[in-house]
């Protein structure tokens, strides 16, 4: 028996589990969690280096098609992300171009399996756009928007606040 | 077995919840979402269909004003607001203001103007809720929506009009 053992038995210390940073890390999971998900509201991309106007407006945001306009692009979101170059939505342009003519058939699709009560309230369509855009771009975008059936124009804006 | 039955219970270990790092991981959640939450806001404009004419057509009893139309041209440096109506006091009004390059700080000017315009039209023609509005095609998309703020409170239905009858209109002395 070795004397410097003591009585011979093995002392085992319990395992402890330590909880502290398990927590530490399942938090710091949560928050990437919270911040990557969508709260089943209103999800408006605005492209980088777009700089929204300034409104006093207080009306919610509601889900629709959005159309964001760059300064050469016109990006749809909602409908396989279409992306146009801009100088195809001009008046010389607009109605030869067979990328807007691709843009109005998936539109009247989209507007078609809509349901009669929805058309009623009005076809909308969010428009995301800097606020140093020229008004030619918008409205010429508009357009085909309008002649393909979207009837209610929101422009999204941020707050005066 | 009387030694057993006033033998003291061993003593339970009571588990203590460490609160500290729950609080930490809080107060950085609460940082996260204030600095990830964004302000929407949105105004609604109703645009008819495109079957459906802008323009008006005579109604039977002509009263004084109708058919307001709101024009902003932009030319050496300052904005030109010209705000035209028919009837049988049909007239036209217009206004300028400086606009430098910041569009945010130039909108207070911009409404205050807008809403003397249209004060003035609706002591002619309270009734009428629908004002046309173009731009001219290089006015800053930001002076679309102050001008939709500015007279949001006289005419809240808004119709958009092309930039080249803006600008063949708006221009016309």
């Amino acid at each position: 028996m070795n004397p410097l053992s003591g009585s011979g038995r093995k002392h085992r210390e319990p395992l402890e589990l330590q909880l502290t940073a398990m927590i530490d890390i399942f938090s710091m999971i949560l928050i990437f969690l919270i911040m990557g998900s969508v709260f089943g509201g209103v999800d408006i991309v605005v492209p980088n280096g777009v700089k929204l106007p300034r409104s006093k407006s207080s009306e919610l945001s509601s889900s629709a098609l959005t159309v964001a306009i760059t300064s050469d692009q016109v990006q749809v979101t909602g409908l396989e992300n279409k992306n146009i170059p801009l100088n195809e939505f001009r008046r010389d342009r607009v109605h030869s171009s067979g990328s807007v003519n691709a843009l109005r058939g998936e539109l009247k699709k989209a507007i078609d399996k809509m349901s009669k009560e929805e058309k009623d309230k009005g076809v909308p369509l969010n428009v995301v756009c800097d606020e140093k855009a020229p008004y030619r771009d918008v409205f010429d975008v508009m357009q085909v928007f309008r002649g393909s059936g979207f009837n209610t124009i929101l422009f999204v804006a941020t707050s005066e606040r | 077995m009387i030694e057993e039955l006033f033998a003291k219970k061993p003593k339970k270990k009571i588990q203590d919840l460490n609160i500290v790092p729950i609080l930490d991981m809080l107060t950085t959640v609460i940082f996260f979402l204030l600095l990830s939450t964004t302000f929407l806001e949105y105004i609604k404009l109703m645009v008819p269909p495109s079957q459906v004419s802008t323009t008006q057509s005579e109604p039977k009893d002509r009263p004084k004003a109708y058919a307001p139309k709101l024009l902003l041209t932009q030319g050496g440096g300052s904005l030109k607001m010209t705000l035209t109506w028919s009837g049988s006091m049909a007239g036209r009004k217009r206004v300028s203001v400086d606009v430098g390059q910041d569009l945010v700080a130039v909108r207070p000017k911009i409404q205050e103007e807008l809403g003397k315009l249209m004060k003035e039209f609706s002591q002619l023609n309270s009734t009428e809720k629908t004002l046309q509005i173009g731009l001219g095609s290089s006015v800053p998309y930001q002076h679309l929506i102050t001008a939709m703020d500015g007279v949001r409170e006289v005419t809240p239905e808004v119709v958009l009009i092309s930039y080249a009858e803006a600008e063949a209109l708006g221009g016309a002395p």
